[in-house]
């Protein structure tokens, strides 16, 4: 009897959790009552469905509420802002790794934009402020905090999404500044159905460049775009040209960079998710970020995905998030400066495949032929290859700044007008040859200029000397004006803009390089005794700061080897020369043997 | 409180009893024939012209007349070209027929280059029209203008020709200047204010000469007056016009903003070398040169003139030019003299040692095309006349080198209600309807194509210019869209590129480099002008047959193309 009874509870057993499994698995998930009223949204994408998460994971509020005003209470609309994002997109179960990174990212913290701008307006050497610390602290700082709130504080990660109109209204908001894909609404959204904005890894390049179209111009110059002189021309209709740019700017269209020209390739392509999104450390600055070089693609290093263990997990994982991609299971991937998988430059066999993440697409990439005699010769060990390979560069030459103390401007970090006004005027803009010099890691980039002439107006508009600053710094970045063929032997080893003593006529006299400048910057009441392009001037002594301990112009040994070589080129014009060897020695052998076919030439020249 | 004080009724009486007997002439009208009556301590206008005022500014009728009521019916100017056959002609018949020739006055090369790129007539030499009656006179545009040919003599009126004998211009900082013979010989400063002796004279008030004399020493501020914005003159100076936009309008040293002159701020590049030593413009452009020698002539590298190898010697010239006048020879030493600074510069002469003079081929070269240092080199440029009110587009945009322009825009930018565009026509002084607006596309100093000269000589080019012409009409309708000409022969765009000198001379010559193995110098452009933008670098054919771009050979040789 006792072993009927448990037989039949074990059975009534059995049959209930067989009934109750069965009754989970037929019914909806607990239906949150956002869905009473937002009956039919759209999934923001396909790792995100609304039938698994719903709303409430992401966007909290009171779910259990069918009451508008209950049920969005404490309810966030951009789950990807970063004041909030910890109890969202981090929450434990969903991206907790990524959160503290990001916040950590330069585009969060806008670290090296503060710290160039505190150390060189106001020589503070370690400054550690980012966006956090001010948005915090109202009062923190001089004149180039106010001027980092007023003129550059719009861009950063913890700006709010949608706060204004236009192109400012699309920037900020944390994860979704980067992963939510802009489309203008034309019609008022309908609250029980509507699409709802979608969430991408396949980060389109407007994303980028609706910040990065400032200062480097860097998400300008690889379209090919320069921004004018504000022309507007050629007129349309009657009105003025339509090429336009936010800020009531225009631009100009020059060669695009090759990998968006021939490659119609994105930012992110390039860009991988660690360079962008951080690496967890605090950056100094963007190039320490930054984890891709030319040569990660060109000059690439591979990994077995199976044998690079979480490196390979997260290859795996980011090209399935990509949904276009060849997932690299079974092959190798290439290594980022930091040696993170970069999943879209993969080796299948010996075939070496770059992926376009926009679509998929495969790419013919050109292995770096560093056994060419151009990429090889001696004395070009520290060229970078931007210096030869960037076409132009942006350059904004006198940064005239107009600080009135009488005025109000919006802090974009408060949200609040306070006192003091910033005005921005330029001298003029040039694109072509850019100025080289020894950048931070002691290679030769290009330079652009960053020029402030700060002029301090007090409450009753009187000028103040005192206060008001010239600082002016040049500055190396990437172009993005990447092109196949390279600048000209001469363009570099003869060139005085390009050496860096500005424009202006270079000449021997008694056997001494002398140089006469073209830019009178004291007659065009800039108060400086250099002109505006002069980086050095031609005994080697600097003429303008950097804005990176360590980068700086040639200097005059430097100079004297450059120049050194221009006056061979007439003839020997091939880099596979003999004489580019070793140079010293055919320096040496010019100037002692007599009998050599280059005096010949020069006797020829020299009457 | 009139009805308080009884003192005050005589008075009031009085007063207007003396109105009631006074007639429609007040008995102490003012003789305006005793000038020194009120012009106390006028200086006297030169030592050959020591004459009564009335015989320089009274028609010969009023000389007479022994009462004169009218300050208005003195002539002013008496050189004006109105006036100047009939004072000055006097005793400069020979001189003011000569001047009327010359291309000061007649504006020929302006004229008629622009007509034929604009599709108006089918050559651009010899000339047809001019400003003044030398030719036939500029005709005016048609009230409904449809093509650029149609547009293009209001675009002269309106915009080109402010600079000529006729006119003073808009008068403005740096500009004012007066006309016929005055507009050089009588000085004015830049604020055009008085500096002289008269009392009568209103030291604060502009739109005076320096002071009353007329004189043969013009300094160069005299010629920019005319010679300015970014055009042969203001290189001389070192001057290059910032760009238009208010981005531009930068405050420097001292917060203040750049000074405005000439209708705009300035860059200060490096000046000529001659500049530098102190030589004044007429110290190498002559008497005949600038007053013309009684030929037509269409443009102004055809008019003799003075030249390096002059002063310098050159290639087949040993030594300078002896019947220059100024230069002198001492201990086998050439000097230059110059009468106006007074003083003597001794000459650096043409050196065949130096290596780029060695070189034969470069006899085909002008000195200017390796020793300029800078060029103007302005591309691209977009204009367009409105009809219609649409002022807001050029709130940013109202600095255009055009004081007019300027306040007009000025003051309708600040209005509620505005009135329609109109802007004179500087040939007639007549206000018309609509105004023109302009902008570059890109506009740099440091690019130097190069091209023949009337000489077949390389030169450098500049674009003069490249248009693009646009015309919205009274009710709002775009006429022209962003058309660019063709000219008067459909030979070719109504786009040019020009050789010219640039007056930034060096004393050292550019590198070799600046023109062989240089793009933009061999005519291919900036990045061989593969964009829209970029083209504009590549250099148009020249307006006359006689000056050519360079030959497919001469490029490939520079560039070292096979």
């Amino acid at each position: 009897m006792k072993r009927i009874l448990i037989l039949i509870i074990l059975s009534l057993t059995t049959v209930l959790i067989y009934q109750e499994n069965r009754r989970s698995k037929i019914l909806p998930l607990p239906t949150e009552g956002c869905l009473s009223c937002h009956k039919s949204v759209s999934d923001p994408d396909t790792s995100h469905p609304i039938s698994a998460f719903g709303c409430y994971s992401c966007h909290m509020g009171n779910p259990y509420s069918l009451d508008k005003e209950r049920g969005h209470l404490t309810m966030v609309k951009n789950p990807g802002d970063l004041s909030v994002v910890g109890s969202t997109c981090g929450q434990a179960k969903c991206h907790p790794d990524i959160v503290p990174r990001v916040k950590k990212s330069i585009m969060a913290t806008n670290r090296g934009i503060i710290k160039t701008l505190e150390y060189r307006w106001e020589k503070i050497e370690n400054s550690n402020k980012d966006v956090e610390y001010l948005m915090a602290k109202e009062n923190a700082g001089g004149l180039a905090i106010d001027q980092y709130r007023k003129m550059c504080g719009g861009c950063h990660l913890w700006k709010k999404r949608g706060d204004r109109q236009g192109e400012i209204g699309k920037r900020g908001g944390g994860c979704s500044d980067c992963h939510i894909i802009d489309k203008d609404r034309k019609e008022p959204i309908d609250v029980t159905k509507f699409q709802h904005p979608e969430i991408t890894t396949r980060i389109p390049s407007e994303n980028c460049v609706k910040c990065h179209n400032r200062s480097a111009r860097m998400g300008l110059s690889y379209f090919g775009k320069f921004e004018s002189e504000g022309y507007g021309t050629p007129f349309d209709g009657w009105e003025l040209n339509q090429r336009r740019l936010s800020g009531g700017r225009f631009y100009l269209n020059l060669p695009a960079d090759i990998h968006y020209a021939k490659a119609d390739m994105t930012c992110i392509d390039c860009h991988t998710e660690t360079g962008v999104m951080g690496d967890g450390t605090r950056h100094e600055y963007m190039e320490g970020q930054v984890d891709i070089t030319c040569r990660s693609c060109h000059d690439p290093l591979f990994t077995s995905v199976k044998e690079a263990g979480e490196a390979g997990d997260l290859a795996v994982k980011l090209a399935f998030l990509n949904k276009k991609i060849d997932i690299p299971q079974e092959a190798k991937v290439g290594r980022s400066k930091k040696g993170k998988p970069m999943y879209n430059l993969q080796k299948r066999g010996d075939q070496i495949v770059f992926y376009r993440k926009k679509d998929g697409a495969p790419i013919e990439l050109k292995i770096f032929p560093e056994k060419k005699p151009h990429h090889s010769m001696a004395g070009h060990e520290r060229l970078s290859c931007q210096s030869c390979h960037s076409a132009w560069i942006p350059q904004c030459y006198g940064c005239h700044i107009t600080y009135r103390k009488d005025l109000v401007q919006k802090d974009w970090l408060s949200g609040e007008k306070t006192p003091g006004q910033f005005r921005e005027s330029r001298s003029y803009i040039r694109f072509s040859k850019p100025t080289l010099g020894i950048n931070a890691s002691g290679m030769v980039a290009p330079f652009s200029p960053c020029q402030v002439f700060v002029s301090v107006f007090d409450r009753k508009g009187d000028y103040v000397h005192e206060e008001s600053l010239n600082t002016l710094t040049m500055t190396s970045f990437d172009p993005h004006t990447t092109q196949k063929g390279s600048r000209t032997c001469h363009d570099c080893h003869g060139d005085p803009k390009s050496l860096g003593f500005g424009e202006g006529i270079l000449y021997k006299k008694e056997k001494e390089w002398r140089f006469r400048p073209t830019y009178d910057a004291q007659s065009s009441g800039m108060g400086i005794d250099f002109p505006l392009d002069a980086f050095v001037d031609i005994n080697g002594k600097p003429a303008q700061l950097t804005s990176r301990k360590g980068a700086r112009p040639f200097n005059q040994e430097e100079i004297g080897k450059i120049l050194d070589v221009d006056g061979c080129f007439p003839c020997h014009v091939r880099y596979e020369d003999k004489i580019y060897e070793d140079f010293k020695q055919s320096r040496r052998r010019f100037e002692t043997e007599k009998d050599l076919p280059c005096w010949e030439t020069a006797r020829r020249y020299t009457p | 409180m009139l009805g308080n004080s009884p003192k005050i009724y005589p008075i009031v009486c009085l007063f207007f009893t003396l109105i009631a007997c006074s007639g429609p002439k007040p008995p102490e009208a003012i003789n305006y024939k005793h000038c020194a009556a009120c012009h106390k301590g006028i200086e006297s206008i030169s030592r050959n012209h020591e004459f009564e005022c009335k015989i320089c500014h009274l028609q010969p009728a009023r000389q007479t007349m022994p009462f004169l009521e009218e300050h208005e019916s003195i002539i002013r100017n008496p050189s004006d070209p109105r006036w100047v056959s009939l004072f000055c002609g006097k005793c400069h018949e020979k001189e003011i027929k000569q001047v009327q020739t010359s291309l000061h006055s007649t504006m020929a090369g302006i004229i008629n280059q622009t007509r034929y790129l604009w599709g108006a007539q089918d050559v651009a030499f010899p000339p047809i029209y001019s400003a003044n009656h030398a030719l036939k006179p500029l005709p005016e545009s048609p009230l409904h203008p449809e093509s650029p040919a149609e547009l293009v003599d209001d675009f002269l009126r309106r915009k080109c020709l402010r600079c000529h004998l006729h006119t003073k211009g808009p008068e403005a900082k740096g500009l004012y200047r007066a006309t016929g013979c005055a507009a050089c010989h009588m000085i004015y400063n830049n604020k055009g204010l008085y500096e002289g002796t008269d009392k009568a004279i209103d030291k604060h008030k502009p739109s005076y000469p320096m002071v009353h004399r007329f004189t043969k020493q013009i300094p160069d501020m005299q010629c920019l007056h005319c010679h300015n914005q970014n055009h042969v003159g203001a290189d001389y100076e070192g001057l290059f016009e910032h760009d238009y936009s208010k981005t531009y309008r930068s405050r420097t040293t001292g917060g203040a903003p750049l000074p405005v002159i000439y209708g705009l701020d300035q860059h200060h590049l490096a000046r000529d070398v001659h500049a530098e030593k102190g030589l004044w413009c007429i110290d190498c452009h002559s008497r005949k040169e600038i007053m013309g020698d009684g030929k037509l002539r269409g443009y102004a590298l055809a008019v003799p003139m003075i030249k390096c190898k002059d002063c310098h010697a050159g290639f087949f010239e040993p030594a300078p030019n002896p019947s220059l006048k100024g230069i002198t020879e001492h201990d086998g030493r050439f000097y230059f003299h110059s009468s106006y600074t007074g003083k003597t510069y001794p000459l650096t002469l043409f050196s065949k040692e130096t290596l780029s003079h060695s070189v034969s081929l470069h006899q085909r070269v002008r000195c200017s095309a390796c020793h300029a240092q800078w060029s103007f080199q302005d591309y691209g440029l977009s204009v367009i006349r409105e009809d219609y009110a649409d002022y807001i587009k050029w709130r940013k945009l109202t600095d255009q080198g055009d004081p007019y322009l300027k306040d007009f825009l000025d003051e309708q930018l600040g209005r509620e209600k505005i009135d329609p565009p109109a802007s004179p026509d500087w040939l007639d002084s007549r206000l018309k309807k609509g105004a023109w607006y302009t902008g570059w596309r890109f506009r740099r100093w440091e690019w130097m194509p190069l091209g023949m000269d009337q000489n077949q000589k390389y030169s450098i080019l500049r674009p003069k210019y490249q248009y693009f012409i646009s015309y919205v009409d009274a009710t709002g309708y775009v006429v022209l869209d962003n058309v660019v000409p063709q000219r008067g022969d459909d030979s070719d765009l109504g786009w040019t590129f020009m050789p010219y000198v640039p007056h930034t001379t060096s004393p050292v010559g550019r590198s070799c480099e600046s023109c062989h193995l240089n793009n933009i110098a061999a005519g291919i452009g900036v990045f061989d002008g593969s964009t829209i933008d970029t083209q504009l670098t590549i250099p148009s054919t020249p307006v006359f047959p006689s000056m050519t771009l360079m030959s497919n050979e001469a490029q490939k040789r520079l560039l070292l193309r096979k």
